[in-house]
């Protein structure tokens, strides 16, 4: 069973690694309009087809590198793919669940509400407030609350467009001016907003007004990407092997002698373990227990344990 | 240069199975399993198992230049256990172990909040 097991394992990875080699790397671009197609990821794809519409989440931490905000995820689905990159469009967000399962204990009230708006640019989305106070709340305070973040949700949400939404979101002020309203209320622990999604795209209005313009806009804002990456190679380089070049120069003037060694010899040994471990790989068995044979070694088992213990001399 | 994978782990008290994608988590990059690597299936769902699939799919990984990994853990869920199997604590300490870097870990059981009820019927299971 094992042999048949193991065989039909090697097939598998064999067929797996040829695939592998036709899949490139793309990389998963933030939206233009509030992030201005920050890089955020990577993903893989044999074809351009399959990488449209898939979901990438992540962390507002990773994110914006807000590490309070850690438990912060957010989704984004790649909806265009430009040569090799694939730009998304952000669908949601969501508070991790265990950190919300941590924060409602016994005597303490949760409120929550499913809040749809539609923003000045036509894009429906259904934000989910949870508001957790320090002691217990009567229903009527509840309605009374639910009531007040509703309006507060709708009203803001109804006068900024999708992108000043996302950033809202992200950002703290929904959730002070939450906070503010319901204080007199209860004593308020947290008032967020714990899930947000997309329900549907806007019209395209304001911020899209013409494909064409986005475009040239993505044409452009790769060139300047590409430009400002060579810019600063071309910058950094010289700067960095100067200063590598300073630093040895540094370190030869301070102790010539004990550090010349030192590296010769890590060298030394880096080179010998990497060509012997090559030698040994591609060498066949009988090569290899010659070689143990030689070295007064025992010559049984498999091939890898024969590299290992010619390696472990 | 190193890559970010997604490591989804599946720990039930039967087996172990480890899938490593992508960051969208479409595309498969390796994957292992607490049966492929021990030799008797009841033992497959122990921390044995799981240590040895980790090593595995680590190794696997490595091979393609993945070293950071966010880990995605889940239990059967649904009407079925909530809680993870042994394996799941075992894989992840291997993966660091390993020399993995683990950048996040997270709990992606299914719950039900609703749905069908429980097999085993009204008197449960009788052993």
């Amino acid at each position: 069973m094992a042999v048949r097991s193991s065989a039909q394992s090697r097939n598998l990875a064999r067929k797996q690694r040829d695939k592998w080699k036709a899949k490139r790397f793309y990389s998963i671009r933030a939206p233009r309009n509030p992030w201005q197609y920050k890089k955020i990821g990577e993903t893989i794809g044999e074809n351009d087809e399959f990488v449209a519409g898939r979901i990438f989440q992540t962390t507002q931490q990773e994110f914006d590198g807000d590490f309070t905000k850690m438990h912060v995820k957010l989704n984004f689905r790649i909806v265009e793919i430009i040569n090799q990159d694939a730009i998304t469009e952000f669908v949601g967000h969501e508070h991790q669940n265990d950190h919300i399962r941590r924060q409602i204990r016994r005597y303490r009230g949760k409120v929550d509400a499913v809040v749809d708006v539609v923003t000045n640019d036509g894009y429906l989305v259904r934000l989910k407030p949870l508001v957790v106070t320090e002691g217990r709340v009567t229903s009527s305070m509840k309605k009374v609350m639910r009531r007040k973040v509703t309006e507060i949700i709708t009203t803001f949400g109804s006068s900024c467009t999708y992108p000043a939404l996302q950033k809202a979101i992200l950002g703290s002020e929904i959730e002070t001016s939450m906070n503010n309203a319901l204080n007199p209320i209860a004593k308020i622990r947290s008032a967020v907003i714990a899930k947000s999604q997309l329900l549907k795209s806007g019209v395209v209005s304001s911020e899209g007004p013409t494909l064409d313009e986005i475009h040239a806009a993505e044409v452009k804002a790769e060139a300047d990407l590409k430009a400002r990456k060579e810019a600063a190679i071309t910058e950094d380089a010289p700067t960095i092997l100067e200063a590598a070049e300073a630093m040895e120069s540094i370190s030869e003037k301070a102790s010539d002698e004990v550090v010349e060694e030192s590296t010769d010899e890590k060298e030394g040994i880096v080179s010998e373990s990497a060509s012997e471990e090559v030698d040994y790989s591609s060498m066949t068995v009988p090569q290899l227990k010659e070689l143990l044979k030689e070295a007064g070694k025992p010559v049984s088992g498999k091939k890898s344990e024969l590299i290992d213990r010619l390696n472990g001399e | 240069m190193s890559r970010r994978a997604i490591v989804n782990i599946f720990s039930s008290y039967n087996n172990v199975l480890l899938t490593a994608t992508d960051l969208t988590g479409a595309e498969t990059i390796a994957k292992c399993s607490g049966g492929q690597v021990v030799k008797s299936s009841k033992d497959s769902g122990g921390p044995f198992a799981a240590t040895r699939a980790a090593e595995m799919l680590a190794d696997m990984l490595k091979e393609k230049e993945f070293t950071q990994l966010i880990i995605r853990y889940r239990a059967p869920g649904g009407n079925k256990s909530t809680s993870a199997g042994p394996g799941a604590q075992a894989a992840i300490r291997a993966l660091t172990r390993a020399g993995m870097t683990i950048t996040r870990i997270e709990d992606v059981t299914p719950i039900a909040h609703d749905g069908t009820k429980k097999k085993g019927g009204r008197r449960g299971r009788r052993v």
